[in-house]
């Protein structure tokens, strides 16, 4: 049972220490993040409707290929689609559609990375800084490593108490090249309007 | 309108302070929705409104890589098919891009630079929408001399 009452306490800062704590380190201790697929025509195809992005080197093989690339390249800004997880379920895991609330939502693959500090309800990101040192091209499977916190900022603002926090992670691609360092800062937090119930941060 | 990839800009032809042609992105639930699908991130913030205003915004909004992908099309639609992009950010989310507005994304050319054999651009972007910053950052580009 996740407890919010920190962020009731007039020491609610004092809460995120072990995470203060943490910086340096990689949060993940050494553990890989595997994107759920390889990067596919058909999940580029998806990632550029909403945008109406037509630049052809994201869709056609021939185009790509006469700008010097191996193939039909991924938007570059779609990185985070390439390295997402598995939205909340996997073969093999146990059931998690378990409550037929409307708003009830399953746990998210991602929230389940591992972060000291107190238990949130909340978050979103707020900053991000991407450098691309290659494509990443249909094919290619993704993975992120060391995600190594930079800082952390307790903080209370509009919408709740809690931290903002930076962590810088390498992408690499299936042949262990790097394709990207990125930087991103997050702010997790309880909302004041959810206060007192229990929900999974899903910033 | 589509954009013409037959056309490819220059380094050399590119100006400082230059301004590239602005783009405007509705977002409705709808759309919204569609990128959550496409981008993988469902959470429920980007879509769906009652947990949006429970956790403190007046509704769903685009997320950072929505963010992203808008800049890139409009960079990506300067630079044409031989521009290559190096860097994205740093990308600060400053308000909530929301569903039910405009996002307007304009950029222009902060800086040019030479590196070794490749010719580099700093583009400074920012999106509004309802006359409010939600996002501010730059992109890093090379063009073909």
């Amino acid at each position: 049972m996740a407890d919010y009452t920190w962020a009731d306490r007039d020491d609610w800062q004092a809460a995120w220490q072990p995470l203060i704590d943490a910086i340096g380190t990689d949060l993940d201790e050494g553990a890989e993040v595997v994107g759920a697929d390889e990067i596919e025509l058909s999940a580029i195809r998806r990632y550029l409707e909403p945008l109406e992005f037509d630049c052809p080197l994201h869709y056609d093989d021939a185009v790509a290929r006469a700008h010097g690339y191996p193939g039909v390249i991924a938007p570059y800004s779609g990185l985070a689609t390439w390295t997402t997880q598995a939205i909340s379920w996997l073969p093999g895991d146990p059931p998690v559609y378990v409550s037929d609330g409307r708003n009830d939502y399953p746990p998210l693959r991602s929230a389940r990375l591992k972060r000291p500090g107190p238990d949130t309800n909340a978050g979103f990101a707020t900053d991000v800084e991407c450098e691309f040192h290659r494509p990443f091209v249909v094919g290619d499977r993704l993975r992120l490593e060391g995600r190594r916190l930079l800082s952390v900022l307790p903080k209370e603002t509009s919408v709740g108490r809690g931290a903002f926090y930076t962590v810088e992670v390498t992408v690499l691609n299936q042949h262990d090249a790097v394709v990207a360092t990125q930087t991103s800062t997050s702010y997790s937090y309880v909302a004041r309007a959810r206060h007192g119930k229990d929900s999974k941060d899903a910033g | 309108m589509p954009a013409d990839w037959s056309q490819q800009r220059h380094w050399a032809e590119i100006e400082v302070g230059q301004q590239i042609p602005s783009l405007d992105f509705p977002l409705t639930i709808h759309r919204l929705v569609v990128h959550a699908g496409a981008n993988l991130d469902f959470a429920p913030m980007h879509h769906n409104p009652e947990v949006a205003r429970a956790h403190g915004a007046p509704d769903v909004y685009a997320n950072n890589v929505f963010v992203q992908g808008m800049w890139e099309r409009a960079v990506r639609e300067f630079i044409g098919l031989a521009g290559v992009i190096k860097k994205i950010g740093p990308l600060r989310m400053t308000s909530f891009a929301l569903a039910g507005t405009t996002a307007r994304v304009t950029g222009q050319v902060a800086r040019k630079w030479r590196r070794d054999a490749e010719h580099f651009v700093e583009f400074t972007m920012e999106s509004t929408a309802a006359d409010v910053v939600t996002a501010r950052g730059a992109i890093v580009a090379t063009l073909p001399a």
